[in-house]
């Protein structure tokens, strides 16, 4: 499967932020489905190696969107010593051009 | 409750059709089965969020008509 396409998509750091958003949630995708595999077929190495590939992936993602454009879940507000998180602009807050 | 005979001529014993034997013996007539999925190639992910499954096998989109393989 031709699926890394994460890695020759763009160097690391001039990922826009549509960019690791997008990657984002494919990745996420592909593990939710591969968690329904899971679900019927645990013993399945090759599924549970995606599984794990993509788990990194995904984290070296978020960990990236979370330095660079503030989390994307509460959760992840660590070094903040003010509540910053609704400052944030959150991509759900974000409008059809991209702007708030 | 045993509802197929094993039946050595393969033949069903009451109407003598031939039986599939791509079944085990022992399953229940009249149920729904659901062939086993097998974890083979995947979409890359753009395709798959994009048609919603990375599981070609499973990528099977409604047309409103039927559609041979």
């Amino acid at each position: 499967m031709g699926n890394c396409n994460i890695q020759n998509s763009c160097s690391v750091n001039n990922r826009s932020r549509e960019d690791l958003l997008d990657l984002i949630t494919k990745v996420s995708f592909a593990m939710d489905d591969t968690r329904l595999f899971l679900d019927t077929h645990p013993d399945c190495e090759e599924a549970m190696d995606f599984f794990r590939k993509m788990m990194h992936i995904r984290h070296d993602l978020i960990e990236e969107y979370t330095e660079r454009y503030g989390a994307l879940v509460a959760y992840d507000m660590w070094d903040n010593d003010k509540w910053t998180w609704n400052d944030c602009n959150h991509p759900w807050l974000l409008n059809k051009k991209g702007g708030f | 409750m045993r509802y197929m005979t094993n039946n050595p001529n393969g033949r069903c014993s009451s109407c003598q059709s031939v039986q599939n034997d791509s079944f085990p013996s022992d399953m229940p007539v009249a149920m729904a089965y659901v062939p086993w999925q097998n974890w083979n190639n995947l979409y890359d992910l753009d395709k798959a969020l994009a048609v919603g499954t990375i599981f070609p096998c499973l990528n099977r989109p409604f047309l409103g008509r039927s559609v041979g393989k």
